[in-house]
Parts: structure tokens; sequence; C-alpha cells
């Protein structure tokens, strides 16, 4: 098969499946090529040819056009790589201008580059000598290949303990669920409320034991009242009504739903260094929609204002977001996982969305409080984050 | 022993262009251990050169031979690489003094030097051009990102799809195409963007 009919069937088989190109022997490609050569004049022939071979209709006047040009661009710079590769077709080849114009391009380019490549190696013939001698201990990489997993191991660990926290039904209390802004009052809070319940067990169990000794039971007829031996008659609660006003507040709630992702940071890559090592950041989508609905419900039943501000509360966060460069927290947003990356310039950080092709600022802010999120406008800001994403396609 | 101490005398022509195709830092083993000599050879040759320009015609002669390694495949020394690039220094002292032509006939091996004036009268011809893609190599080159190095892998030192798929990481030599299409077609972006701005 000549050089350009292996180029040409190159260009095909990134559009046809296997079984399509195995079924075309080599003449075929000759021929095409043949034709292809005397493009435009023979469009029509071209089109034709085509169909009855890949007996789809696929080859619109456009579309051979597209192959054309695709096989003119690999033919000029096939042919600056190697000036001897097509000498059987080159005759042909020469009465393209569509050739000629895109070997003179690509022959300007390699120059271009071949230039910058001297002049690179000029100024680097002493630090090439000094960086064959440079080599690193494999005891070194090892320790820090060892350090960098066990942060990794570490910042693991925080994404499970924030999926744990996530997971834990949101007290009724506002002042619990007010927690998570305020840990530390959180903290007092819980504590005196822990020592109430061990003071409160100590109660009940010296009672119990006193119960248990002066031998009470509670009179069959009226299992109200008991009355001791000094006739002394106490209330005796019956569990059912110490639990009525709970029972109808036992709705259950829905959970917080949480998806998270490891991602990496994008940054600028440092000459193209293909060894770096970008930072990692856990991503979490947050969805509150769920469990707001079911505590509205909850409060359509009891009219438990607690209800209601767990779901202001909730509701203030929707559209916001919580980062702390190693964690970023997104609640009830529309969007999906694989849609998002976040990137760093300038040590600042910014979240793309690709379905919008926009960026927004992310803002580090250590009171964890959410932040409404911005899209970055300034037109040079996105010129560069849109080399950074390029850079790290 | 050091890399940086291996005597280019002791490997034979086949060793020491394997190891200038397989890493262009081994180059600088040539340029140091040939330079002296070289230097020496050119201010024999009394041509009234400062030693800045003779250095500029050495580090020129050494590309040449690196250039010749990674582009001819057939390339074989017949002399030792310090007679080879004394050869080549001559040429070009010849050539920056204007007495090139003298020597052409003589040095049938260094026949291929005379690319480089056809590459030069290119260049001339299409000046424009030219002018806007080194403007715009230039950007990608100081923007960092992969792009430079993958275009100059390719087209300067002459990788395959294979060797750059391996060089790169990337999971599949198609992958590595579609990487360096990316690149050209920025590159050329910014090249028309440079041309725009100069019309």
């Amino acid at each position: 098969m000549k050089e350009t009919a292996k180029i040409l069937k190159l260009i095909f088989s990134d559009k046809f499946s296997e079984t399509e190109m195995l079924r075309l022997e080599d003449q075929f490609w000759n021929d095409t090529v043949t034709q292809f050569l005397k493009y435009p004049s023979q469009s029509d022939y071209i089109s034709d040819f085509l169909k009855d071979k890949f007996e789809e209709i696929r080859f619109t006047k456009e579309a051979i056009h597209l192959f054309y040009l695709k096989f003119i661009d690999e033919l000029a710079e096939n042919y600056v790589l190697n000036e001897d590769l097509f000498e059987n077709e080159l005759e042909e080849l020469i009465k393209q201008k569509d050739f000629l114009e895109k070997v003179d391009y690509y022959k300007a380019m390699k120059l271009a580059i071949q230039d910058s490549e001297r002049k690179r190696i000029k100024n680097e013939f002493d630090i090439m000598l000094e960086r064959l001698d440079f080599e690193i201990e494999d005891e070194k990489i090892e320790k820090s290949i060892q350090i960098h997993s066990r942060k990794e191991l570490k910042k693991k660990f925080r994404q499970w303990d924030k999926e744990t926290d996530d997971k834990k039904v949101i007290p009724l209390n506002p002042e619990i669920a007010a927690s998570k802004e305020n840990p530390e009052k959180y903290k007092s809070k819980s504590f005196s409320w822990l020592k109430l319940a061990v003071a409160a067990s100590v109660v009940l169990f010296a009672g119990f034991v006193v119960f248990q000794l002066i031998d009470n039971k509670p009179s069959p007829q009226n299992p109200q009242f008991v009355i001791d031996k000094k006739d002394t008659v106490h209330h005796y609660k019956k569990e059912k009504e110490i639990d009525e006003p709970i029972l109808k507040t036992e709705i259950k709630l829905a959970q917080i739903q949480t998806q998270s992702k490891e991602i990496e940071i994008l940054e600028p890559s440092s000459l193209g260094y293909t060894g770096n090592i970008n930072l990692q950041i856990s991503v979490n989508l947050v969805s509150h929609s769920e469990r707001i609905e079911s505590l509205d419900k909850a409060f359509q039943e009891t009219q438990n204002p607690e209800y209601q501000t767990e779901i202001k509360y909730l509701k203030d966060k929707q559209g916001k977001y919580i980062f702390d460069t190693e964690t970023l927290e997104i609640f009830d947003s529309k969007w999906k996982q694989d849609d998002l990356k976040v990137l760093k310039s300038e040590n600042e950080f910014y979240l793309y969305v690709e379905s919008e092709k926009s960026f927004y600022k992310l803002e580090i802010v250590k009171s964890k409080k959410p932040q409404a999120l911005f899209k970055v406008t300034d037109e040079n800001l996105i010129e560069t984050l849109d080399k950074i994403l390029f850079e790290n396609e | 022993m050091k890399r940086s101490q291996i005597d280019i005398d002791s490997l034979a022509s086949e060793e020491l262009l394997k190891m200038i195709r397989e890493d262009q830092d081994n180059i600088s083993l040539v340029y140091k251990q040939s330079k002296n000599y070289c230097i020496n050879f050119l201010r024999g040759k009394n041509y009234k050169l400062n030693d800045e320009d003779l250095m500029d015609i050495y580090q020129d002669s050494v590309i040449v031979f690196y250039e010749k390694a990674i582009n001819d495949i057939n390339f074989i020394l017949t002399s030792s690489v310090k007679t080879f690039l004394c050869s080549v220094c001559n040429y070009k002292l010849l050539k920056t003094v204007g007495k090139a032509d003298s020597i052409v006939r003589i040095e049938d091996k260094l026949n291929f030097l005379e690319i480089e004036e056809e590459d030069e009268k290119f260049i001339k011809d299409n000046e424009v051009l030219y002018n806007s893609l080194e403007k715009a190599l230039g950007i990608i080159k100081d923007s960092g990102g992969k792009c430079y190095e993958l275009l100059t892998f390719f087209w300067y030192q002459k990788k395959s799809m294979r060797e750059l798929t391996d060089i790169f990481g990337y999971t599949n030599e198609q992958n590595t195409k579609n990487q360096k299409a990316k690149c050209q077609k920025r590159l050329e972006k910014i090249a028309f963007e440079q041309l725009k701005n100069a019309n």
C-alpha cells in the first residue's frame, strides 16, 4: 500500500468500525487516494465511490471536504518530517495548493521549534552536565512517597469523618443545629446535658433500689397510684403518658445526602515536567432537599417550630459553599460531580463548571460559614483559567 | 562512576549515538570533552575572530552533531567525535568569514549542512509566518505546561508517538496524538493572533 493510502486509512479508521475497515483491501485505499489527489474535481465520484463501499450515507459533500482537509494536513505534516516519504506521489501532491500551503506552514513551525530548541540547548550545556549526575537516593524517594501517602490517608480520614457527620440526623434543637457554626458553644452545651443525664440516671437508679427495698407494687385497681408503707400517695405516671408528645414528633426524617469525590486541583504545569503531583481536594455535593421535605411534613403534622428553625437553617445554605483548600462543600446545587473542576492560580482557587463553561471564585473562610458563589467575569482571568484547563487536559 | 565522567573517546560510535538519542543531556559530555580541542583548532586557523565568536561556532557545531544524531538513524561516526566536530567547526568558520564555497566540494560528508542554507532561505521567504510562529512558540513556552515539550519532542527530537506516550504518561498513542493536535491548534491560534497584530 502507498504511504499516502496508509495515512488515509488511518483517518478513516478514526471514524469507522474495525469490521467496516477490515472489509476493505489495499487496492481500495490506493484508488481512494488517487481520487482524493484530484479533489475537488472528483468530489461527486468520491462520494458515490465511498457510499458504495461503506453501505451507509455518511458522505455528504461537507463530510468529503473535511476528510480531504484532514488528509492533506496529515500528508503535509508527514512530508515535512520526512521529505522522502511520498517520492512516487509527489508529482501529484505538489499540484495541490492546499498541500503546498500546509507544507509551508509546518515547515515554518518546524524551523521555529528548531531555532527555539537550539537556543535553549546552547544555554543549557552546563546545566545538562550537572543534570547527568543528579540523582535522588532511593531511600529519599521512598521516604517522600511514604510522607505523601500518609498525608493522603489523613485526608481520607477527614473525609470519612465528614461523611459520618453529614449522615447524622440533624437534631431538632436549633441550638444543636447551629452547633456546626459554633463548635465551642456546642461542646459546653452537650457537656451540661451529659451531666444532667448522668444525674438523672443516678436518681432513677437510687429510686429503683429504694423502690425494690420497700417492696412496693402498684395497686392493680388503680395503677396510677402506689401506696407506701407510710400510706403516702405517690404519683406513678404510665410510660405511655410520657411518650405521648414524643410519638407525634417521631416522624422519620430523611437524612442529608452527600456525594463525595476526590479530585486533583488543577494548576499551571511547571515547564511540563510530567512527574508533577497535583494536590487533591474532596468535593462534597450536599443535598438537603429530602431532609427539608421531611422536616416540612413533620411541621405540618406537629406544628413544632423547631422543625421550621431547621428548615430555615438548611435553606440558608442552599446554593452556597464552604471551602478550606482540602474540602469543598457545595449545598443543593444542580451540578453533577463530573461537571466540576477546582483550579488554583496565583494562590487563588476557582471552581469550574463544565456544563456552564463558567468559573466561580472560591474564598477560604475559616469560620465555616457558607458563602455565596460568584461567577468570574474578568476576561483576562478567564483566559488564564482556560489555559490551566487546557494544560491539564 | 558518575555519568558526567564517562569518557566519550572510549565509546563506540553506535554507543555514543544511542546515548545521545536516548537522553539529550548526554550531548553535554561531547560538548564539555571536545571544547578545548575544537576551540584550539579554530584559534589555529588565525581568522582573527574573538573567543565569543569562536565559542558560538563551536556551540553551533555541537548542535549540528546532535541534530545529525537524532535525525539520521543511519549516521555513523567514521572518525572520532572531536574530528567530526572540527570538520563542522571548519565549515562554520569559513562560512562566517565568507569562504564556505571553497570547502563544500572537499567535505562531502558535510553535504547535509547545505540544508541549513535552504532553511535560511525558506525563513527569509516566509518571514512573517515564521516570526508569528516563533512568537507564538515563545508564548506557549513561557506559559509553562506540556505543550512546548510535547511539540519539541515530536518536531525536534523526532520522538515517535509510542515514545511520547511513555514519556508523558498518556494512556495510549491515540490520546498522545490528540494532545499533540490540540497543542498544534493552540500554537496556530496564537500565531494567527500574532499575524493579525503584525498587520
